[in-house]
């Protein structure tokens, strides 16, 4: 996505702080984080889950040793979470056995009992045999998962465009999280085979209300691409961030009100 | 000598143009690393060992699944050719196998044998199975009945048969097929590693993607269709050792 970002053929990518964002800004491609979009919250997004057979006293951080994990990449998001919650206890990749694979696949693979845990967070798994696990929120208390990327088109257009774009997108959010988008909650478990009235419960606040970007978020990631070799220099998440069109975003929403 | 600087022209005259447009400015570095630029990062993923791994990864799984899969097909096909009710029975599945994507049952496959090497294996050969077998079968169905009677008035026995007559008449087509089955079982690989991106060079095509090395991404895919070029090659040389008269009608 970053890639198709940076030449030009997208113009919007809602994507985390992920090791190809950070290469990009280094070379110079105009790719910028221009608003935060997700937040660890307790209670409201897990991070990792696993199949119940294979974690019989439920599933911790330090129960995961020896066990095989799916995530989507060695670069992804999901690979950085995993990392966090293992060395919460003292693990590292090395004492766990990585698979990875496409979401899709490792959905079908956990449930089917062919891994024991599943790296991705807010999965709404719905199967009694599937597990959550520890929330990256109670170890990195606010981390910010994913942001709005803006590419060249944006960055180096009118600002008014990108800023209509946030604003509409905040103005969005805050529907969300007042509850008066029910439509896509019944969308979603009508497709997942769910009781419509459990999702409508699941949780709307892991969404950021104004936007506003936590540099730590991108600076841990940065730092842990930089451990994993992902990235051939410290990139700071000063260098990442516009907040052009969020500030006048957040204006005229101030406007409005 | 004279047939590799006919293979290589084209590619050479690309790369020279390619450097020269790059070095003039022409193409963003960003999206279109140099010739020169690649050669470098090729020289460093040599020297640290990782394009040796990860191709020699690739290679095996191609080779294992392609020769389980090429044994498997060559069998069912020369029996489906010679047995016309066989034929009649596992026609249907081949044909059904051979519309259907083989990378879209890796999720069933991952399934019934989950996620080890074992899974990637199976589709590579499977791949090369269903390409053989339908070789194999035409090729059986082309043998000249003139052939059959010329050899059978001249006396020859079972074994002179099949020595003198069968297996020369379908050699040349099951090795179209093999070469066919070979790039197909290469692409199959690098598919299935892209997909399960734990090693091999379809990984490190993933990789290269994930973290915006357009460098690196190229030298993969460079480095994935020469692989598919020296392997087709190689098939070429041993095609040509085995079935002379062959290469007589191709000049």
């Amino acid at each position: 996505m970053i890639p198709l970002l940076a030449s030009g053929a997208l113009d919007v990518a809602f994507a985390s702080a992920v090791p190809a964002s950070l290469n990009a800004v280094a070379k110079g491609a105009r790719v910028r984080i221009v608003a935060a979009r997700e937040v660890a919250v307790p209670g409201c997004i897990h991070e990792i889950y696993g199949n119940r057979k294979s974690f019989p006293q439920g599933l911790t951080a330090g129960s995961l040793r020896g066990k095989r994990i799916a995530m989507t990449a060695p670069t992804s998001l999901s690979a950085f979470l995993l990392d966090t919650i293992l060395a919460s206890a003292g693990l590292g990749r090395e004492d766990v056995r990585p698979q990875y694979m496409r979401v899709r696949e490792g959905t079908a693979a956990l449930v089917a009992g062919q891994i024991d845990a599943l790296a991705e967070k807010d999965m709404d798994f719905s199967s009694p045999e599937i597990i959550p696990g520890p929330s990256v929120a109670d170890i990195v208390p606010g981390f910010q998962y994913s942001y709005i990327q803006f590419g060249r088109n944006l960055l180096d257009g009118d600002i008014q465009t990108g800023a209509a774009f946030l604003w509409a997108f905040l103005r969005g959010v805050r529907a969300f999280r007042s509850g008066k988008t029910p439509a896509v909650f019944d969308r979603l478990a009508e497709s997942g085979g769910m009781d419509p009235a459990v999702v409508r419960g699941l949780c709307r606040n892991r969404f950021t209300i104004d936007g506003r970007i936590d540099p730590a978020s991108i600076q841990r990631m940065s730092d842990w691409a930089l451990s994993k070799g992902f990235i051939p220099a410290r990139v700071e998440a000063a260098g990442l961030i516009d907040n052009r069109f969020l500030d006048q975003a957040l204006r005229r929403m101030k406007e409005a009100a | 000598m004279k047939r590799a600087a006919w293979g290589l022209w084209l590619p050479l005259t690309a790369a020279a143009i390619w450097q020269v447009a790059a070095s003039a400015g022409l193409l963003s570095p960003l999206f279109f690393p140099s010739p020169l630029v690649l050669a470098r990062t090729t020289g460093k993923m040599a020297a640290n060992g990782e394009l040796v791994r990860n191709a020699a990864a690739t290679l095996l799984r191609t080779a294992v699944g392609f020769l389980i899969g090429s044994l498997a097909g060559l069998a069912s096909g020369l029996w489906m050719g010679g047995v016309p009710s066989v034929r009649r029975s596992l026609d249907p599945v081949i044909s059904a196998l051979n519309a259907t994507p083989r990378l879209s049952m890796l999720p069933l496959f991952m399934l019934l044998l989950g996620i080890g090497e074992s899974v990637r294996i199976v589709v590579i050969a499977l791949s090369s199975a269903v390409i053989v077998s339908i070789a194999a079968v035409e090729a059986v169905g082309g043998i000249h009945r003139a052939w059959v009677d010329l050899a059978r008035n001249y006396g020859a026995g079972a074994w002179e048969m099949f020595g003198a007559v069968y297996v020369p008449a379908v050699l040349p087509q099951i090795f179209t097929g093999l070469r066919l089955a070979l790039g197909h079982a290469l692409v199959m690989a690098v598919s299935t590693e892209l997909v399960i991106p734990s090693s091999g060079l379809g990984s490190m095509i993933w990789l290269a993607w994930q973290t915006f090395s357009t460098d690196r991404l190229y030298v993969a895919i460079l480095l994935t269709a020469a692989l598919g070029t020296v392997l087709n090659a190689g098939l070429r040389a041993m095609e040509r050792r085995v079935i002379p008269w062959k290469s007589v009608g191709q000049g």
